[in-house]
């Protein structure tokens, strides 16, 4: 023991050298914008080749449980299947094509890297820019949301998880159809999330569906978050406290749906408009 | 010892004003800025009593780079090169320490017995060298490197090697050794 010491103490003046340097180059990645930029797209492009190679051969083990998610989803889509309903006034659906305009557009994607341990999770899809993505949209994935889009290169983009603490996002209380409060991520448990402000006089039960609200630009109506698993409320406060049991498995996503909203361009157009100010 | 510790605090003092007030200046307002970027901080480096301890030296080296950056709000980009420059340099005047040399002046690089060649090769290398480094890491690219860095750290070598052997004439007068 005493001849390691030794032998640190006699290279103490390299070991002092590669800290400085190392903390140095730090430093310069964090504060600089070029060399950050310089570091982070070089590094981006090496990692995301070494994550699909690792991806494509993980990718076998998880067939299974894709398949299952995937048939799950087919039944859904056919229940919704014109087919399936009774028609009761043939005017409205001879004039199909042009009362119906289509509003989201859907690119698939494979997840490369996925987190959930840590207090900020982010998904790397292996869709960039060339593929149409851009910052903001949301993710989806069979069994629910996924989180959106916050960084986009060429062939690869970043995905803030819902398992983020920074992610806030309105849902609606599928079983009520009531848009209110916002979901937040404690940071602590990854199959569960709170479900803030919501007063303590609406009536709602254990085992409602928590979805996606109809006033988000980035995302369709109606996709699962997930259940209302624990109801409480204390007599201080006007809010229940909810716990919502996540639909989404972050740990098991592998496929997953970007969207993209047909008409956003216009309605941030429409709505710049409103905030100009007026003549 | 104090009396020492306040004169290379003063000779910093002095090195980061003239960069700030006077180099800087000139840089913005001529058209040469990409080839004029004299580091004036090196020559404290090179200038650090040669019996110092290693370590001593680094971390004096990384504090002022650190502290350069602050101003020029380059974080850590003359700190990566100052860290360097500290940590070789003991190995061109690491004989300067062995010898055993009881004179005061011995300790001061300028007055050491060390001839006058010998000094201006130590200067011009290590300038050389901090200038160079300094340009790669800033750019970090090797795109210009024959029309603008290779040029740019040379021009910036030779400012500041003739202001630092105009700095040892005006302090160091030559009645003295």
């Amino acid at each position: 023991m005493n001849s390691i010491f030794r032998y640190l103490k006699s290279k103490l003046h390299v070991l002092l050298f590669l800290f400085l340097e190392i903390f140095c180059i730090i430093a310069i990645i964090r504060n600089n914008s070029y060399q950050s930029a310089f570091y982070f797209s070089n590094t981006r492009k090496l990692s995301g080749k070494v994550q699909e190679t690792n991806h494509s051969i993980f990718d076998y083990f998880d067939l299974y449980h894709k398949n299952q998610a995937l048939s799950n989803e087919n039944l859904e889509l056919r229940r919704h299947l014109k087919e399936n309903y009774l028609i009761e006034s043939r005017k409205v659906f001879t004039v199909n094509d042009s009362v119906y305009k289509q509003r989201y557009e859907y690119i698939p994607a494979e997840v490369i890297t996925n987190t959930i341990n840590q207090q900020n999770n982010y998904i790397t899809i292996n869709r960039g820019s060339s593929s149409g993505i851009e910052e903001g949209m949301g993710v989806f994935c069979p069994e629910g949301l996924v989180g959106t889009i916050i960084q986009v290169s060429e062939n690869y983009s970043i995905a803030k998880s819902l398992l983020n603490t920074t992610v806030k996002i309105a849902p609606k209380i599928q079983e009520m159809n009531l848009s209110k409060g916002t979901i937040h991520w404690s940071g602590r448990d990854p199959n569960s999330i709170d479900y803030l402000e919501v007063n303590k006089y609406e009536q709602i039960k254990k085992g409602y569906h928590i979805v996606s609200s109809p006033y988000s630009n980035n995302l369709p109506e109606n996709i699962p978050i997930g259940t209302v698993d624990k109801l409480e409320t204390k007599s201080t406060d006007d809010f229940y406290i909810i716990k919502v049991k996540l639909a989404v498995n972050f740990g098991k996503i592998s496929t997953v749906y970007v969207v993209k909203n047909l008409f956003k361009k216009e309605l941030m157009e429409l709505e710049k408009k409103l905030n100009e100010p007026k003549p | 010892m104090i009396l020492d510790i306040a004169k290379y605090l003063g000779l910093y003092a002095l090195l980061i004003a003239l960069q700030i007030f006077v180099i800087s200046n000139v840089t913005i307002s001529s058209n040469l800025g990409a080839y004029f970027q004299p580091q004036l901080v090196v020559m404290f480096l090179l200038l650090l009593p040669p019996r110092m301890s290693h370590v001593w030296i680094i971390l004096v080296s990384f504090a002022a780079g650190i502290l350069l950056d602050t101003f020029f709000n380059t974080m850590g980009i003359n700190a990566v090169v100052c860290t360097l420059i500290g940590y070789m340099r003991h190995y061109a005047t690491r004989d300067i320490e062995n010898e055993i040399a009881t004179r005061e002046e011995d300790n001061k690089i300028w007055t050491s017995k060390k001839g006058r060649p010998w000094k201006w090769t130590y200067f011009i290398c290590f300038i050389f060298l901090y200038h160079f480094v300094f340009m790669i890491i800033e750019s970090l690219s090797f795109k210009n490197f024959l029309t603008v860095i290779l040029p740019a750290a040379l021009i910036s070598t030779l400012l500041t090697f003739v202001f630092t052997i105009t700095l040892e004439d005006l302090i160091y007068k030559p009645t003295k050794s």
